[in-house]
């Protein structure tokens, strides 16, 4: 999850407010890694994750003073969801790019690192099936609605509690439960139809 | 209670149940019911398996460092949203000419000296009181005034009135009574009021009209400066 910044981060929003923007950069690098990893998420690939983060950034500095107290990472992580589902609209006018998204062999630019968690024990071939399943539900994550895909990103991946969803999103808590309950329920269908050899893995993961 | 005609769980229930969000009462008869149900079982377990997956993705590591630099905030105002010297600036002077204007207005109304006022029509029984007045004070007031009509005492139009005179009430005066307020009168075709539209005369302005006109000037100035540096 994100680190918390060293100095109060209420103290770096007031100041950010009042134009430091080295108090802002404070909040930069400590939110960057999930705001960068929810991009990806929802997007699919880096080099647009990476215009997405950036933009998210700027429009945060230019709207600093409609940010009225409340939970600021709920806020920039609104900011970043709306800008995916911007770009992901205008996928949709334009569907053959897409589709280069998931069929292109990004295996020299993948990014998915594995994990540093990883025992010195573990066998090559794990390995490999490991960065296999990680790839499978990327795959697996582009095929859902944008609505559907981004509250499984921030519920499973980000570890967001359902109220927090909530004001991300602007929805109500009941909205996200359905939301995420027919979200799994498809990726997992998507799973069991292309990937079923992998279902039984991921308990070994 | 387990009845064979038990529904089997929806997806939404199941759901709630892997994120543990179900009252208590009610997590523990789901764990009841997949202890026994075949199909409720299954369904849990691939659902539980895909959360576990996603649960377990590993972090992708930034490319770069996002922070921003002068030269991408430079497009954004300095000061956004907070007031700086400028909104404290228009506000000022906008208030100021506000409270000139009134000033000037009130000047008008209550102290004509520049501005003739023009005739206004008023209903007859007015402008009666306003002649008894007259003959109350001696008929010398009367007479001091050039314009003057003569006006008739109320006995006296009632005398004359017996007398088959008609008691009629005729304009006095234009100039403000002793101790009165200034008259209005009904135009009469033998008296010529002065135009009461004068072209305005810049050169005889008070000056706080002058400070009203500068003040609006510098207005205007102020909020085409602000409006030009808006942030985009």
């Amino acid at each position: 999850m994100a680190q918390q910044p060293v100095i109060p981060e209420e103290r770096l929003v007031q100041a950010a407010k009042r134009g430091d923007l080295a108090a802002f950069n404070e909040l930069v690098l400590a939110y960057q890694q999930q705001v960068y990893n929810i991009a990806y998420r929802l997007l699919g690939d880096p080099d647009a994750a990476a215009d997405a983060t950036q933009e998210t950034f700027i429009k945060a500095y230019e709207r600093l003073h409609q940010h009225r107290g409340g939970s600021f990472r709920s806020w920039v992580l609104r900011i970043v969801t709306n800008t995916c589902y911007d770009v992901l609209r205008k996928q949709q006018r334009y569907p053959t790019q897409s589709l280069d998204n998931l069929y292109a062999d990004t295996s020299d630019r993948e990014p998915d690192r594995l994990p540093q968690w990883q025992s010195k024990d573990t066998s090559p071939e794990e390995m490999v099936l490991r960065h296999e399943i990680y790839r499978v539900i990327q795959e697996g994550l582009l095929t859902l609605s944008p609505e559907h895909r981004t509250v499984i990103v921030l519920c499973d991946i980000e570890g967001l509690s359902y109220e927090e969803i909530a004001e991300v999103l602007n929805i109500p808590v009941g909205t996200v439960k359905s939301r995420l309950s027919r979200a799994r329920a498809r990726l997992r269908d998507y799973l069991r139809t292309h990937h079923a050899e992998l279902l039984p893995q991921a308990y070994r993961l | 209670m387990l009845g064979k005609r038990e529904r089997h769980i929806d997806i939404e229930t199941l759901s709630l149940y892997i994120d543990r969000r179900l009252t208590p009462s009610h997590h523990e008869r789901i764990s009841q019911h997949l202890k026994h149900c075949e199909r409720c079982r299954r369904e849990y377990e691939s659902l539980h398996q895909t959360v576990h997956l996603l649960r377990h993705l590993p972090r992708v590591a930034v490319p770069r460092a996002f922070t921003l630099t002068e030269q991408d905030v430079r497009h954004i105002r300095p000061v956004r949203g907070a007031w700086g010297w400028m909104q404290w600036a228009t506000a000022v002077v906008a208030a100021l000419l506000a409270l000139v204007i009134s000033i000037d207005l009130f000047v008008q109304t209550f102290a004509p000296a520049s501005a003739p006022v023009p005739a206004l029509e008023r209903p007859a029984a007015v402008t009666l009181e306003v002649t008894k007045e007259l003959a109350r004070e001696q008929v010398a007031p009367v007479a001091e005034t050039p314009l003057a009509m003569k006006a008739l005492p109320r006995q006296e139009s009632l005398e004359g009135a017996e007398r088959g005179a008609p008691a009629k009430v005729l304009p006095t005066t234009e100039k403000p009574l002793p101790g009165g307020t200034a008259v209005e009168t009904p135009k009469s075709p033998e008296v010529p009021t002065p135009p009461a539209i004068a072209r305005p005369n810049v050169a005889r302005w008070p000056p706080h009209r002058w400070l009203a006109f500068g003040l609006a000037a510098l207005l205007a100035m102020l909020l085409i400066w602000q409006h030009r540096h808006r942030t985009p």
